[in-house]
């Protein structure tokens, strides 16, 4: 299957199916984590990171498939709209995920598309539109401490509640992402290595 | 084509309407972004409660009843969940399941409306009122392309968990095993998928026509300037927690 990459630089009918195509691989990862993500509030934090860790593979793929402005954009923005069209809350991850994106497109054009490296710091920068999802344990932490309480948990619920909710965590949940968004990158190109290249895909 | 679609007296693009009111889909997207807002704005259980009813007696309204009593009665037992169950039994249930039950209490109405608006529209229709919205069509196409790849892919997954079971794989390489013709027939399918768009012209820069038909009604405007009303309405009497 000997792709002829067009010189146009617009994605065109074709790119656009491909990459609809890996988004859906992508969106299936992502939301059978984001359904684990609802069993512990720890699982919740580090939910972007280990999606960032299972996801390189349609990721890098589409990347490697489609090398033009707008795949990331695509990939980003597709999974959104899905999940805010079902109802789950999303203005954090909607905005979140267009800036990562835009990031991420940034760093694609700068090391012109067909680097490992480029395209494996523009995974972990994309990884960040996840962490919209948990965020509003930060962004609304009033709202959910009242509600909680007014609902009758104990005090110790709260403090630990306090422990998974603290600007710490913020920090620690961001850079959980990013490093496990270049261990991603990674697996997905020891399998590129493996078999996909080997059959001729990538 | 069913025999009723090829009445000879039936408008194209014209569906038979299920209940009283039969609304546009960029309505139930508005009503969705109104009640994001609302999500984590203070509310008292009562408008909270009020809210949930006048969602439910929404979904009644577009024919849906029985997913309207579903979501009443699911409403209640989270709320017993919330309330009595978990602080009474405390321990590690409640440590695993309180925030995530909290954040669904939080976001029950976006569940609700988004509910309604997946299973009232075809994928068909959501997408052609995203395109009266002016979602342009680099992302619409993608979309669409996902929404339907979705059932072929739990086809192709349970092929490659079938065709596993017959053989003796390790656990430790059964995630490979399984990733890797997923992906090989997913980059099958792009490839014949986009000859087959080709063919079918996706390449025509023209704008194509559409056989949906959708209009804002009166009824549509009088949704939308209730669900304005409502959150005005919580903003300023809503009450804490």
């Amino acid at each position: 299957m000997s792709e002829t990459h067009s010189a146009s630089r617009g994605l065109k009918g074709r790119d656009l199916i491909t990459v609809g195509i890996f988004t859906a691989l992508y969106f299936v990862i992502n939301f059978l984590f984001m359904l684990l993500s609802g069993l512990h509030p720890y699982l919740w934090v580090f939910m972007p990171a280990i999606d960032a860790l299972f996801a390189g593979i349609p990721f890098m793929l589409a990347c490697a498939k489609v090398p033009k402005f707008g795949t990331v954009l695509i990939i980003g923005m597709v999974p959104s709209l899905i999940y805010f069209i079902t109802g789950m809350f999303t203005p954090l991850i909607l905005g979140l995920m267009l800036a990562s994106c835009v990031v991420a497109e940034i760093i694609r054009a700068a090391t012109r598309y067909e680097s490992f490296a480029g395209n494996a710091v523009a995974y972990a920068v994309f990884g960040f539109g996840m962490c919209g999802s948990p965020l509003p344990l930060w962004a609304f932490h009033d709202s959910f401490v009242a509600q909680i309480a007014g609902q009758g948990m104990g005090a110790d619920y709260l403090t630990t509640l306090e422990t998974a909710a603290n600007p710490g965590m913020l920090v620690a949940m961001f850079a959980a992402t990013f490093v496990a968004g270049l261990i991603g990158a990674y697996i997905a190109r020891g399998m590129f290595k493996k078999h996909f290249v080997k059959a001729g895909l990538a | 084509m069913r025999t009723s679609e090829t009445d000879a007296r039936r408008i194209l693009g014209v569906r038979k309407g299920k209940g009283l009111i039969d609304p546009d889909p960029r309505t139930l997207m508005g009503v969705l972004v109104a009640v994001s807002v609302t999500a984590f704005m203070g509310k008292s259980i009562e408008s909270e409660l009020l809210l949930v009813l006048t969602a439910s007696v929404l979904q009644a309204l577009c024919g849906h009843v029985r997913m309207a009593v579903g979501f009443a009665v699911l409403y209640a037992a989270l709320w017993a969940v919330l309330n009595v169950v978990l602080p009474g039994v405390g321990g590690v249930a409640a440590t695993m399941f309180t925030i995530s039950l909290t954040f669904a209490r939080k976001i029950y109405l976006c569940l609700m409306v988004g509910t309604l608006l997946v299973r009232d529209n075809t994928v068909h229709r959501i997408a052609s009122a995203l395109a009266k919205l002016r979602v342009p069509q680099t992302v619409l196409i993608p979309l669409t392309v996902t929404m339907r790849y979705f059932p072929t892919l739990k086809e192709e997954a349970a092929h490659i968990r079938d065709a596993m079971a017959l053989r003796d794989i390790p656990a430790a390489s059964r995630l490979e095993c399984f990733a890797v013709p997923l992906v090989m027939s997913a980059t099958s399918t792009a490839e014949e998928l986009s000859r087959a768009a080709t063919c079918r012209g996706i390449e025509n820069p023209t704008p194509s026509t559409d056989t949906e038909r959708l209009s804002m009604r009166a009824s549509d405007w009088a949704i939308l300037s209730a669900a304005a009303a409502a959150v005005a309405a919580v903003a300023l009497w809503g009450g804490a927690v």
